[in-house]
C-alpha cells in the first residue's frame, strides 16, 4: 500500500509535534509540591515600611524554586514593591529568634500584582542543596503606615518546621505558605504511583499516551491549519465510487461560506 | 489528476475491499479527535488522587448503595458506608490541605449528598462496578474512572458531528470546536472523575444536536421521538437538564412563528417530544415526591450573603468563582489556576465577543463571507446565559454553584468563542487562525495538568 504526499505530511506534523512534547518533558523542570501549610483563619499586623515578617521552615527536598504565600486583602492605595528574601539560617539566638546567614534568593513584586484571590507565587532560582536545611524567607514592603498588605496565618503554631516572626518577635502562629522544589518529569510522575492499579501507575503508560495525545493534536493541527483542503480533494475522489458518505464529507448546501444560512 | 491526488486515489481504491478501513478513512478526522479525548481523559483520570473529583465519594457511594441496597436511594435517606471513610484515610484524603494523615471515625453517620441524584449514570456504571466485586475499593474507583471515559469520547464525536452540521464548508471549526473542549482543563478534569456531569453535558449536547438537525433539514415525527428520548434521559440523568425543556419550547415557538405552513406537523412534534420525555423521567420524580413530599431537599450554604442577582454578580466574587471553576481550578484539590491565566481567559472571552458582532456584521454586508447565521448565534448566547443564570437562581436558593454547571452549554460556548476570534477574517485566513488559536489551549491544557496539576497531586 503507498501512501499519497498529504498522509505523509500530516503524519510528519504528527511526529513533529510528539517529538517536540517528548523534548520538552524530557529538559522542563516541574515545580513538586512538598509541604502545604494550609491553616490560614488568621491574618498577621500589616506590613507597613519599617516592619519586616520571617518565618523559618526546613526544606524537604533539593532544588527549593518557589513558595507560595496567602495574603489577605490589598486596600493599598497606589503601587508599593513587596520583597520576598531567601536567607539561610545559622542558628538560634537565645531569645529563639533565627540568626540569619547569607541571603540566597530574592525576589520582587509590585503590589498590584500580587494575587489576592489565590496564593500568590514567588518564583526563583532553584537552590541545589536545599534537602533538610532550615531557611527563613523574609518579607518587606515600602507601603506606609495603613497601607499595607497581610499575610494570612493560622491562629496557632501549627507548623513543627519553624516559627513566624514579626519585628524580631515570635508569634503564636505559622503562614500560610507551600514550598516547591524542582524536579525532572521522572520524579514528578512519582506522583501517579499511590493506589493506582496496574497499568495507571505507570509512568511510562502516562509518557506513552501523553506522546500519543500529541500526535494526534499534530495530525490535527496540520488538519485544521490548511490540510483539509487536501483531504477534501482525496474524499471528492472517493466519492465517486462510493456513495456511503460520511457526515464530514458531504458537499456543502448552497447557504453561505462556512454557515448555515438563516 | 497529479501525481498527489493520484496517489491518495489508488489508497482509497486500495482500502475499498476492507470496511473497516473504509470507514476510517473516511472518519478520520473524527477517530483522532476520539482517539485524542481518549488519551487526553485517561491522563487527567491517573493524575487524580482518589476521591479528588468534585463530590467524588458521594457519586461512588451511590453505585455502593445501589449494590447494596439494590434500590434507587432517595434524597436525604441514603448514608456514606464505612468502607468510604476507611479509603479516604487510607489514602489520606485532607493531605490536600497539608495535613499528614487523615483520621474519620469510621462510624460517623453522614448523609450522602448525591442520593438526590436521578439513576441513570449510575444505572449504566453499575455493571462496569459489578464486574470489578473482590478488589480495593480504590482500584474500583479508578476502574468506574476509566470506563467514565467512554462519555467524554462520546461527547467529542456528537461535538464534531455537530459542528459538521453547523459548518459543512468550514474544516477547521469542525475539528477546532471539539479540539477545543479536549483541551479544556476542567472539562477533561471532571470527565475524568465518577460524576454525572459528562453524561449530562453529553445528552445536552446531543439534544441541541438533534435539535438544530430538525430545524435545519428533518422535520419529522421521527426526529421529534428521538429528541424526546434525548431529553427524558437527560432529566434522568442530572436535574439541571431540564433547562432543554424551556430551549426546546423556545425553538419550537420560533419554528411555529416562521413555518405556518407546518404547523400542525410542528405541534405534533412538540406534542411528542414531551410526551416521550416525561414518560421517560416522570416516574423518577412522581416517586420521589410520593415518598418525600419535595423534590428538592431543603438546606442552603451561605457564601456570599446576597439576595439577588445583581447584588450576587456585581457586589460579590460570583462571577470570578464561575470564571475560574469554569476553565479550572480543580477545587477538590485546591489547585486554580493563577489569576493572569484567568485574567487573560477574560480578555480572550470578552475579546471574542467583539468578533463575533464583527463576524455578524461581515455576514450580513456579504452572505458568502458569514461564518456563522445569526440565529445560531442568538440560540448558543442564550443557551449560555441561561445556563449562567440558573447557577445564580442554585447560588441564591441553595449555595455552592461552579463553573462545571454551565459545561452543559459548553459547546455553545466554545462555537461562539472560536467564530468570535477568527470569523471576522476573511475566510483564507480562518484555517490557520485557528490553528492559532487552538495551539494556544493545548498549551494551556498541557500546562495546566503537567505543570500545574500533576505536581501538586499526592
Amino acid at each position: 500500500m503507498r501512501l499519497g504526499r498529504n498522509t505523509w505530511l500530516g503524519l510528519l506534523a504528527a511526529l513533529l509535534v510528539a517529538a517536540a512534547a517528548a523534548v520538552w518533558l524530557l529538559v522542563s523542570g516541574f515545580p513538586l509540591m512538598d509541604r502545604f501549610q494550609f491553616d490560614c483563619n488568621n491574618t498577621l499586623k500589616p506590613m507597613a515600611e519599617g516592619h519586616e515578617l520571617v518565618q523559618t521552615f526546613v526544606a524537604p527536598e533539593d532544588g527549593l524554586s518557589r513558595v507560595d504565600l496567602r495574603f489577605y486583602e490589598n486596600d493599598t492605595v497606589g503601587e508599593q514593591d513587596l520583597v520576598f528574601e531567601l536567607w539561610d539560617v545559622l542558628g538560634s539566638n537565645p531569645d529563639g529568634t533565627p540568626v540569619l546567614g547569607e541571603k540566597i534568593r530574592e525576589s520582587r513584586v509590585s503590589s498590584r500584582d500580587v494575587a489576592l484571590f489565590w496564593m500568590h507565587r514567588f518564583e526563583f532560582e532553584p537552590v541545589a542543596d536545599s534537602q533538610g536545611k532550615t531557611y527563613a524567607m523574609r518579607i518587606t514592603s515600602s507601603a506606609p503606615d495603613g497601607a499595607a498588605l497581610r499575610l494570612r496565618a493560622s491562629n496557632k503554631d501549627v507548623y513543627d518546621g519553624g516559627a513566624v516572626f514579626q519585628d524580631g518577635k515570635v508569634e503564636d502562629a505559622d503562614l500560610s505558605f507551600v514550598l516547591f522544589h524542582e524536579a525532572g518529569v521522572w520524579q514528578a510522575l512519582d506522583r501517579i504511583s499511590p493506589f493506582r492499579p496496574f497499568p495507571l501507575n505507570s509512568a511510562g503508560l502516562f509518557v506513552a499516551v501523553f506522546l500519543l495525545a500529541a500526535a494526534a493534536f499534530g495530525w490535527l493541527l496540520w488538519y485544521i491549519a490548511g490540510g483539509f483542503s487536501a483531504d477534501t480533494a482525496t474524499s471528492s475522489d472517493s466519492r465517486s465510487h462510493d456513495s456511503s458518505r460520511s457526515c464530514g464529507d458531504e458537499p456543502p448546501p448552497g447557504g453561505p461560506e462556512g454557515g448555515i444560512g438563516g | 489528476m497529479s501525481d498527489e491526488r493520484a496517489a491518495d486515489y489508488r489508497e482509497v481504491k486500495e482500502r475499498d475491499g476492507n470496511f473497516l478501513r473504509r470507514w476510517l478513512f473516511k472518519n478520520r478526522v473524527l477517530v483522532v479527535l476520539m482517539v485524542l479525548a481518549a488519551c487526553v481523559s485517561q491522563l487527567w483520570v491517573a493524575a487524580t488522587p482518589p476521591w479528588r473529583a468534585p463530590d467524588e465519594p458521594a457519586h461512588f457511594g451511590y453505585l455502593q448503595y445501589l449494590d447494596r441496597e439494590q434500590a434507587i436511594p432517595l434524597a436525604t435517606r441514603a448514608y456514606y458506608y464505612p468502607d468510604l471513610f476507611e479509603s479516604k484515610n487510607r489514602t489520606n484524603f485532607m493531605g490536600v490541605f497539608g495535613y499528614p494523615s487523615t483520621s474519620m471515625d469510621l462510624q460517623t453517620i453522614e448523609q450522602n449528598s448525591a442520593a438526590g441524584h436521578p439513576p441513570l449514570y449510575y444505572s449504566l456504571m453499575y455493571p462496569a462496578y459489578e464486574l470489578t466485586g473482590g478488589n480495593a475499593v480504590e482500584s474500583r474507583l479508578y476502574f468506574m474512572r476509566i470506563v467514565g471515559i467512554a462519555f467524554f469520547v462520546a461527547l467529542i464525536g456528537v461535538a464534531y458531528r455537530f459542528a459538521v452540521l453547523l459548518f459543512p464548508k468550514a474544516p477547521y471549526f469542525q475539528a477546532g470546536i471539539p479540539l477545543l473542549m479536549i483541551l479544556h482543563p476542567q472539562l477533561a478534569f471532571v470527565g475524568s472523575g465518577v460524576m454525572n456531569d459528562t453524561l449530562l453535558t453529553l445528552f445536552f449536547t446531543l439534544f441541541l444536536y438533534q435539535l438544530a438537525v430538525f430545524v435545519i433539514k428533518d422535520t419529522s415525527l421521527r426526529r421529534a421521538l428521538f429528541i424526546g428520548i434525548i431529553m427524558g434521559l437527560g432529566t434522568l440523568t442530572k436535574i439541571s437538564f431540564v433547562l432543554a425543556f424551556p430551549v426546546g419550547i423556545v425553538v419550537f415557538a420560533a419554528l411555529l412563528a416562521i413555518r405556518r405552513d407546518q404547523r400542525i406537523m410542528l405541534m405534533k412534534a412538540a406534542g411528542v417530544t414531551i410526551g416521550v420525555s416525561l414518560a421517560i423521567c416522570g416516574w423518577y420524580f412522581v416517586r420521589n415526591f410520593a415518598e418525600l413530599g419535595f423534590l428538592n431537599p431543603p438546606g442552603k450554604v451561605v457564601l456570599y450573603n446576597v439576595d439577588n442577582w445583581w447584588d450576587l454578580w456585581f457586589a460579590t466574587r460570583f462571577r470570578a468563582v464561575m470564571l475560574g471553576s469554569f476553565l479550572g481550578d480543580f477545587s477538590w484539590l485546591t489547585i486554580p489556576l493563577y489569576d493572569n491565566v484567568l485574567l487573560w481567559f477574560r480578555r480572550l472571552t470578552e475579546l471574542s465577543a467583539i468578533g463575533l458582532l464583527a463576524a455578524l456584521l461581515l455576514g450580513l454586508w456579504r452572505r458568502r463571507l458569514e461564518a456563522i447565521a445569526p440565529w445560531i448565534v442568538t440560540l448558543f448566547a442564550g443557551i449560555f446565559i441561561a445556563f449562567f443564570m440558573a447557577a445564580s437562581q442554585f447560588e441564591l436558593n441553595t449555595g455552592g454553584a461552579q463553573g462545571r454547571y454551565l459545561f452543559p452549554a459548553v459547546f455553545p460556548f466554545w462555537t461562539l468563542v472560536l467564530v468570535g476570534l477568527t470569523g471576522w477574517m476573511p475566510p483564507s485566513w480562518r484555517g490557520r487562525a485557528t490553528a492559532v488559536v487552538v495551539s494556544a489551549a493545548a498549551v494551556l491544557s498541557v500546562w495546566a495538568l503537567m505543570v500545574e496539576y500533576l505536581p501538586r497531586v499526592s
